[in-house]
């Protein structure tokens, strides 16, 4: 299937943990997590750096957090960013 | 995935995060479940360098495909099902005992993404884009692969429209071995050229 | 290299001019030294050669300024000049704008190793309303000739108006 931009460039995000090239998750919710990122991108027309910003942030304030969770932390952050959840 | 939503059995609190947030986002109207399953789906199924170790595990086992694949890269790769953009004008350049290849595009990061899936961030480096073409031997023995001095190296620089993939030699003892258990021998990293199987 | 007030301008438009996906993984300091250089080329007081000598490598400047569009793309070539086996030059030329001929190659001789397809040069579509067709070359080139001392063989895929015949 072909998937849009904003999913590609979700996928080709550099930080994400990948075993030979493939994406690795340790379970389904990250994979969620990912697309709900991605979607929420999309659809509020947005840009990928936007949700990304967050994503380094998170990780910058907890270095010793694991990814995904500091990525579920970005995702809440740019949701409401978005206005999502006033 | 999407039996997730269905089955709500010792969640963590970290699942129940991320369920609280699609159901924000869905009933906002921003997302909507299949979507998410749609996503979800494509990465799992996502284009890697699977595809990349079956050309090789194949062109290994059948002399007559190997022959195609280095006389028209494309039209072989095709016929195992792969193709598509960044992989329309493909060239299969073959290792032997006189030759290793390595791939790079020293301009970007051009990268025969439909047999090796993404790039890795190293190969989209400006480090990497400069040193493989100015001091590949140095630099493939910094990475771990190291190249005997009787054997030449051939950068390839993606600068047009042709899109690189190595064929490694064969290891050997793999005598025995079907193309399945071939094509799990070969990593991403020997059909870009830093490593030799 | 110290930034003074006036360029800063400069400084942050090279920056903002560097490729999006280098930017976002570079460090502080690989982002100035970037704008440093970048700027200092662009002012005319270093040369890219000169970086490129410095490093041993080609140097990663950012992206070049838009360049003035042109109105006329000039002619499409569909038929290959050169044969398998000859010997090139590669032009040697500095564009403001857009080009795919890698700066450590131009003005260096090599020889075609294969004949690829005729694609629309990229150093007119990025700044024309119409695209010019060419055929596409791999060429191999020496160590000693790109470099000036002994090493491994480099091929690089060049566009046709990229090379001129080598004269004995």
């Amino acid at each position: 299937m072909s998937v849009s931009r904003v999913a590609e460039e979700g996928l080709a995000d550099p930080s994400l943990p990948r075993d030979n090239g493939a994406l690795v998750f340790d379970a389904p919710w990250q994979g969620r997590a990912l697309a709900m990122a991605v979607l929420t991108v999309e659809r509020t027309g947005r840009q990928w750096d936007d949700f990304r910003r967050h994503l380094i942030a998170c990780i910058d304030d907890d270095p010793e957090r694991a990814y995904w969770e500091s990525w579920v932390v970005a995702l809440d952050r740019f949701v409401h960013e978005v206005g999502a959840a006033s | 995935m999407s039996d997730d939503h269905h089955h709500p059995s010792a969640r963590t609190p970290i699942e129940d995060r991320v369920d609280a947030l699609e159901a924000l986002l869905v009933e906002r109207g921003i997302i909507d479940p299949a979507a998410i399953d749609a996503i979800v789906e494509h990465y799992e199924h996502a284009v890697g360098p699977m595809n990349g170790a079956r050309v090789v595990a194949r062109a290994w086992v059948d002399p007559a495909f190997r022959a195609r694949l280095l006389a028209d890269g494309t039209a072989a790769i095709a016929e195992l099902g792969f193709g598509g953009p960044e992989g329309d004008h493909m060239v299969v350049v073959e290792n032997t005992a006189a030759v290793h290849n390595l791939v790079v595009c020293t301009l970007c990061s051009c990268y025969p993404w439909p047999v090796l899936g993404l790039p890795p961030n190293w190969y989209k480096s400006p480090p990497y884009r400069a040193r493989a073409v100015r001091e590949p031997r140095v630099l493939l023995a910094e990475m771990g692969c190291a190249v005997p001095d009787d054997v030449e190296i051939r950068v390839w620089d993606s600068s047009a429209e042709v899109r690189y993939l190595v064929l490694p030699e064969r290891p050997e003892g793999t005598d025995g071995l079907d193309e399945d258990a071939l094509a799990a021998l070969v990593t991403r990293d020997s059909m870009i050229g830093v490593a030799r199987l | 290299v110290m930034m003074q007030g006036h360029l800063s301008g400069r400084f942050r438009h090279a920056i903002e001019r560097m490729d999006p996906s280098w930017y976002l993984a570079s460090s502080y300091y690989e982002h100035w030294l970037t704008a440093a250089a970048t700027g200092l080329v662009e002012a005319g007081i270093i040369t890219q050669a000169d970086l490129d000598a410095r490093l041993g490598a080609p140097f990663p400047v950012a992206r070049p300024m838009r360049a003035p569009r042109l109105a006329d793309p000039g002619p499409s070539v569909d038929a290959h000049r050169f044969a398998v086996g000859d010997e090139v030059r590669v032009r040697e030329w500095h564009p403001f704008g857009h080009t795919r001929a890698p700066r450590y190659v131009q003005g260096k001789r090599g020889t075609v190793v294969r004949l690829d397809g005729i694609f629309s040069l990229p150093d007119v579509e990025y700044h024309c309303d119409h695209k010019r067709t060419e055929p596409t070359y791999s060429v191999r080139f020496e160590a000693d000739e790109l470099w000036g001392s002994p090493g491994d063989p480099v091929h690089v895929d060049l566009w046709d108006s990229y090379l001129e015949p080598v004269t004995e």
